[in-house]
């Protein structure tokens, strides 16, 4: 996240950190081998989707939701390759690069435009925080709808792109869990991390295009649109953020799932292994109508609950406190990771293995102090050495004695 | 022609140019004793083509010293030596170029004794009688203790000592062993030889006598590698010594230890090296060196003693590779061996050279200087995520292979060797984050040069071994295999007779 914004585009949204994704899914047949492994996978994902969502939902720089939203999405394709629904997870892996680089560039544009602004009046806020945003649609505008492209997208509105992929993701789960209900427990975080989604990624529009612009008096009239050369690949990318659900489109709605289909070779083995369970069209329909009212509650919840209005900027801003706080900081992940793995082995190589073991143990004690004996014994012997004859007859004769004393035994 | 002399050529000629250097005019000393490396290098470089990796030991050349003591002058190569012969050849030139700014006193003498110390580096990697073997191992200790006694740091008596005395008491055992082990085969045979051939073909079964001439041998070597707890000579010769000194500690004379067990200590005494119980404890002061090696490097503040201590951690995937005798682990420890002398020999230049500007080594009197020194900074990059061990570069070939083949023998023992390579990350890269990146906040390094011309020369060909042996590694292995693999099989049956014995 802290890369150049064209890097964080390219590499959590398309490309490095859904490598894990790829690889599950390419060894299928290891993972359909042992339903174990592969439960794991999901659980895994499906805490990692509702976890990371809930971090996304308080943090101020605008990069930061994203990688977090991205950290939550990348939950979602690990639930849809562990239910051993692959087409499903290499799906929403496709469609997920498409919104996803085009909010990280979308974003790009808009720090771009801060950074300029700022940059001219020497001023030293934050361009990617949120709180110096707001209403920057007057003068961001195709950034604006672009992004909002994007946001519905991730969100699950039909007929985007991210809709189709998500909604096969959780139906897949669903399905398993008419057999075992842990399946339906992933579900409902699935689900729960779906409206969280949508809540998260609506409070980002809202708090940077929509509402007063807080970016500062003099900094607002160097506010506008980054060239096309940045915003045409937005473009190309708002397209298929839009329509890239012509990928897989579900044989509910009458559709072809070309992406099923071109991997099915490669997951024949793996389909073998697992359950098949058909859902009727009714369940569907209703979990695909489930799934469309989450988002909308999701959208409209952040809607109302939020207030862009009530934000002052950044350097402005009461501490978070709270909850809030915990989700701002990111659970504490960071820090317990710290408290509990870095700094113990950093004690414990400078302390222990360093200090004590390496200079006291080794060698002070066994090399230094083994040169220490040697130097007191050359010490004693220099000792007999005192130049005194009558000392030298006196050693003379007990060792006469002793030799005498050994013979006659 | 070639083949008859090349070994002695390449033994002889250092010492010939040191003699040369102490004739020359004290100015010229430097340009004397670069040529006569180069020359010594190019003497060494149709080695590549002349060898012939199925012919064994080759090269020979076996006249008699002392006939009546059964000394021989007898010399050879084969794909264990070969490529350390070229790593000292390669190297030495480099170093003395890599000194010339840095040695400022006595340069004649400083000169000569660096071209004193390859002949003895050379004498032990083509010693082929143990005699000479161990009259080598002991004359390139002297130069040596001479280079970082009189052209070290602040602590350089205490550390050149050390390293003497150190090193002295493990030959010395090592004398003695090769004193008893040539009596012991004598009394069989008759034959009073110090031979390695005559040795290795009739020192039979020696019983419990084996273990206590293996524990002499293993001592000298051990010491030597640095096995762990025998290596705290390691941290302040390397540290002390000057550049040149350092680089040639770590890349060349610390393999002379692990080159040792795979050619006297193994073949000599396999039952013992392979009693399960000697086994067990090789391995387990392997790993030990390798995590707690590379732990205490991570909490290192001065950067030359954070990769003394990453050596510790390097050899000790080689002695794990040795001992999990495949074929995989043997040519990864070999490699590691070679990609060790040229990563951390790269290093320990870098680190001469912030040295030279900033008269410190600490790692925290850097930061942000890849704004200053942008080559500098790309250079040590490089460098650093070779001895990480990244693929694509030297250091992943050696490593990767040590693994893949330790696996085999030791599954666990791989794992916990592997868990060392993220240790590796783990002291390199914040190191590298603290000298080269952070922000640029002393106003010392502002005005830092970048490196010259003469560094470029001596970085540029170590930098391009490491892309070359990390993407095409092949022509070295293919050079090694059939010695690796007569190593293993010189070995294996020995100590699994002993197992069919039990």
């Amino acid at each position: 996240m802290q890369g150049p914004t064209p890097v964080s585009a390219l590499i959590h949204a398309a490309t490095m950190v859904t490598a894990g994704v790829y690889l599950v899914a390419r060894c299928n047949v290891l993972f359909a081998l042992s339903p174990l492994g592969s439960a794991t996978v999901a659980g895994v994902g499906a805490v990692t989707a509702l976890f990371a969502a809930t971090i996304a939902l308080k943090q101020w720089d605008v990069k930061r939701v994203l990688a977090y939203s991205t950290i939550s999405q990348l939950g979602y394709m690990f639930l849809g390759v562990g239910t051993g629904a692959y087409a499903a997870g290499i799906f929403h892996l496709v469609t997920h690069a498409f919104f996803k680089a085009l909010l990280f560039l979308g974003s790009g544009s808009v720090i771009h435009a801060m950074h300029h602004a700022y940059h001219i009046t020497h001023a030293h806020d934050d361009a990617q925080d949120m709180r110096n945003m707001g209403g920057l649609q007057r003068y961001l505008p195709w950034t604006a709808t672009l992004m909002w492209i994007a946001t519905l997208a991730i969100a699950g509105i039909p007929p985007l792109s991210g809709f189709f992929s998500k909604d096969e993701i959780l139906g897949a789960a669903f399905a398993l869990g008419t057999a075992e209900p842990v399946w339906l427990v992933y579900w409902a975080m699935g689900v729960a991390a779906a409206l969280l989604t949508a809540f998260y990624m609506t409070r980002l529009m809202l708090y940077t295009f929509h509402g007063p612009n807080r970016t500062g008096e003099r900094e607002r009239a160097h506010l506008h649109e980054a060239p096309w050369v940045m915003t045409g690949p937005l473009v190309v990318l708002g397209a298929l953020s839009l329509a890239g659900g012509v990928l897989n489109l579900p044989e509910l709605v009458g559709g072809k799932p070309w992406l099923e289909h071109w991997l099915a070779p490669v997951t024949a083995l793996a389909d073998r292994m697992r359950p098949v369970v058909e859902l009727s069209a009714a369940v569907e329909w209703t979990l695909v109508g489930g799934a469309v009212l989450v988002a909308a509650l999701g959208i409209a919840g952040a809607v109302r609950l939020l207030r862009p209005e009530a934000l002052v900027p950044a350097r402005l801003a009461p501490p978070e406190t709270g909850l809030g706080r915990v989700l701002w900081k990111k659970w504490y992940v960071d820090e317990i990771y710290d408290a509990a793995i870095v700094r113990p082995i950093h004690w414990l190589a400078r302390e222990v293995l360093w200090k004590t073991i390496d200079a006291r143990l080794v060698d002070g004690l066994l090399v230094n102090g083994s040169a220490t004996a040697f130097r007191a014994l050359g010490w004693l012997g220099s000792r007999l050495q005192t130049g005194e004859v009558g000392f030298y007859v006196a050693l003379f004769v007990v060792g006469v004695l002793l030799v005498v004393g050994a013979a006659l035994h | 022609m070639y083949a008859q002399t090349v070994l002695t050529a390449l033994l002889v000629w250092p010492a010939l140019a040191a003699v040369a250097v102490l004739a020359a005019p004290v100015r010229w000393a430097k340009h004397v004793a670069l040529a006569g490396s180069l020359v010594e290098f190019a003497i060494s470089v149709p080695l590549w083509w002349v060898f012939q990796p199925a012919g064994g030991m080759q090269l020979q050349l076996d006249v008699p010293w002392i006939p009546g003591w059964g000394i021989h002058y007898a010399v050879g190569v084969d794909g264990i030596s070969l490529f350390l012969i070229l790593l000292t050849t390669f190297l030495v030139p480099l170093s003395i170029l890599g000194s010339y700014t840095y040695i400022t006193t006595r340069e004649r003498a400083f000169y000569a004794l660096m071209l004193v110390l390859t002949s003895g580096m050379i004498g032990v990697f083509v010693a082929l009688d143990l005699f000479l073997f161990y009259v080598m191992w002991d004359v390139m200790l002297i130069p040596m203790y001479f280079i970082i006694g009189m052209w070290g740091g602040q602590n350089r008596l205490y550390a050149a000592l050390k390293f003497f005395v150190y090193t002295f008491f493990g030959s010395l055992l090592m004398l003695v062993a090769i004193v008893a082990l040539v009596y012991l085969v004598a009394q069989r045979t008759g034959v009073y030889s110090f031979s390695y051939f005559h040795l290795m073909g009739n020192v039979g079964e020696l019983g419990t006598l084996a273990f206590w001439l293996f524990g002499a041998f293993f001592l000298a070597f051990a010491i030597k590698v640095p096995i762990f707890p025998f290596h705290t000579w390691l941290p302040d010769a390397h540290v002390e010594a000057p550049t040149a000194g350092s680089v040639i500690l770590a890349a060349v004379l610390l393999k002379m230890g692990t080159y040792g067990f795979l050619r006297f200590a193994l073949p000599l005494f396999p039952r013992v090296a392979l009693h399960p119980a000697v086994q067990t404890a090789i391995v387990t002061l392997s790993l030990i060196g390798i995590i707690y090696g590379g732990l205490v490097a991570m909490v290192q503040p001065d950067f030359k003693k954070l990769i003394a201590y990453s050596s510790v951690a390097h050899l000790g995937f080689v002695m794990l590779g040795i001992w999990a005798l495949t074929l995989q682990s043997v040519q990864g420890a070999l490699m590691v061996m070679i990609n060790h002398g040229i990563s951390t020999g790269a290093l320990f230049f870098l680190v001469g050279m912030l040295y030279e500007r900033r008269h410190t080594r600490q790692i925290d009197a850097f930061g942000g200087i890849a704004k200053v020194v942008p080559l500098f900074a790309a250079v040590l990059t490089i460098v650093s995520l070779s001895s990480i061990g990244l693929p694509a570069t030297n250091g992943f070939v050696g490593e990767f292979l040590v693994l893949v083949g330790a696996f085999r023998t030791y599954p666990a023992a791989a794992v916990i060797a592997a868990v060392g390579v993220i240790v590796a990350a783990m002291y390199l890269l914040p190191a590298l984050q603290r000298v080269i990146y952070n922000p640029l906040d002393k106003p010392e390094n502002a005005r830092l040069p970048d490196l010259s011309a003469r560094e470029l020369a001596v970085l540029l060909p170590l930098v391009a071994c490491i892309v070359w042996l990390g993407v095409y590694p092949a022509p070295l292995l293919r050079r090694m295999e059939p010695s690796a693999q007569r190593f293993i099989e010189t070995v294996r049956p020995a100590a699994g007779a002993a197992a069919a014995a039990r």
